[in-house]
């Protein structure tokens, strides 16, 4: 049985959270992909491990969203 | 023709002018038209009074032109039967008349025969003028709005609030404990973790404030006392919630109600691209679309040097184009609600710099995790 979109995302955050400028991994059910936020670096290794996790959330399609980490309100 | 009617009457007498009044005032405002009738046209004046303090123009003009849509939408509306002279061609004559008083006016062919209001009433002529009805006059939320960050009583939620130590945040709500080690008719103020529970120094009873600190609140704006919090977990730890209560102190009068929105009526659980609203202490009313409602993320608090996690949070943007902010600093414990429906599915406490996007712990989580139900 294949992973739900909602399992895929949990196991995504969990490996992928906090690396190579990742601050944010979410759902977009319409799109049926998961969302992934990042904070633009010069890091090299950035589009790797966004290469990795394309793969790793295969069959669901990635998009990915420059944005700014949030601050506490 | 009533002017002709009106040669062939004997004069019109004061007592004559007041029966004509009174028979089109049971006619007219009793009877003819339900009480429902006006409530479109009522909701659609209480918004744009609303919004007159707080928007932009041109969000303004929609919102008028929104009105004058309901206004020509709705059933000819008489709200008021008086006496004057006539009027015509925009001069007052010296011929008395029973003036009804309508929202607007409607063509004579799309009224139904009940409907038309006749031109002469026992021999007095009949003038029919366009002026919108009378409100009651009271503390509107365009007050609380402009207020905000003053000392607000009653209380309210969307204004000013902190600890006396603590970051300055907003009031989300009011509720009541599910705790049974708690009284039942307690009233406890809602907002969140990061506002209430002083970075985890918080003891019970500490002073909560209205304003909050950073508002120039001081001990004199005390409004409650720490409660409980949903402790937040740095490291590597995951938070589903950021949220803490406070008990408000007897004598601090609140209404339940948010600024500008109103009172919440239930809970709801967000789905994606609904649209919802918030009023806060920074940004005060704004509405929002839900982008993500499943979202985690990382975040480096200012006064922090250890990163926090939160899991399965609402991420909300501004709805364009009305809106380039949905929240900033200061707006936390912001109740967020269904725009429309006014049901709560959030509770606001993070967001960007440039409030491009907030985050929002679930209403359930928050309401089961710190035992409470919203009032």
């Amino acid at each position: 049985m294949a992973e739900t979109l909602e399992a895929v995302k949990d196991r995504i955050s969990e490996q992928y959270l906090g690396k190579a400028g990742i601050h944010a991994v979410g759902i977009r059910r319409s799109a049926n992909s998961i969302t992934v936020y990042i904070q633009p670096t010069n890091d090299s290794t950035q589009q790797d491990t966004l290469e990795s996790l394309r793969r790793d959330a295969s069959p669901y399609g990635v998009v990915t969203r420059d944005a700014v980490p949030a601050k506490f309100a | 023709m009533a002017t002709g009617s009106l040669q062939n009457e004997p004069p019109v007498t004061r007592e004559r002018l007041a029966q004509a009044k009174d028979v089109l005032s049971r006619e007219l405002l009793s009877a003819r038209f339900p009480a429902a009738a006006h409530l479109p046209m009522l909701h659609a004046i209480r918004q744009v009074s609303l919004m007159s303090m707080t928007c932009p123009p041109e969000l303004m003009e929609q919102e008028t032109l929104r009105v004058h849509a309901v206004l020509r939408d709705a059933p000819p509306l008489v709200h008021a039967v008086g006496v004057g002279r006539k009027i015509s061609g925009g001069q007052r004559t010296a011929t008395p008349a029973v003036r009804i008083y309508v929202t607007h006016k409607v063509e004579a062919r799309r009224l139904a025969a009940s409907e038309k209001i006749p031109e002469m009433v026992n021999g007095v002529p009949t003038d029919v003028i366009v002026a919108p009805p009378a409100l009651f006059l009271q503390q509107s939320s365009s007050t609380c709005t402009q207020n905000r960050t003053s000392s607000i009583r009653p209380l309210i939620g969307g204004i000013s609030t902190s600890h006396t130590a603590g970051d300055t945040g907003t009031i989300g709500y009011f509720c009541t404990s599910t705790d049974p080690n708690d009284s039942a008719s307690d009233v406890f103020v809602l907002s969140n973790c990061h506002i209430y529970g002083n970075w985890e120094a918080a003891q019970i009873g500490d002073d909560l404030l209205q304003p909050g600190a950073g508002d120039g609140g001081n001990r004199a704006g005390r409004i409650a006392g720490f409660q409980r919090e949903v402790t937040l977990l740095f490291g590597g730890a995951q938070n589903e919630v950021d949220a803490a209560i406070g008990k408000l102190d007897g004598g601090i009068g609140y209404k339940a109600e948010i600024c500008s929105i109103g009172r919440v009526s239930g809970t709801a659980q967000a789905a994606e691209d609904d649209e919802v609203a918030k009023h806060g202490r920074t940004t005060g009313y704004t509405e929002g679309v839900v982008d993500d409602e499943l979202i985690d993320f990382i975040m480096l608090p200012n006064n922090s040097n250890s990163y926090i996690q939160f899991r399965n949070q609402m991420r909300i943007i501004p709805r364009s184009p009305d809106y380039t902010a949905i929240a900033k600093e200061g707006d936390s414990g912001s109740l967020v609600v269904k725009k429309n429906e006014h049901e709560a599915t959030g509770l606001l406490h993070s967001a960007a710099i440039d409030g491009s996007y907030a985050y929002a712990s679930h209403i359930d989580k928050v309401l089961s995790q710190l035992r409470i139900a919203l009032l």
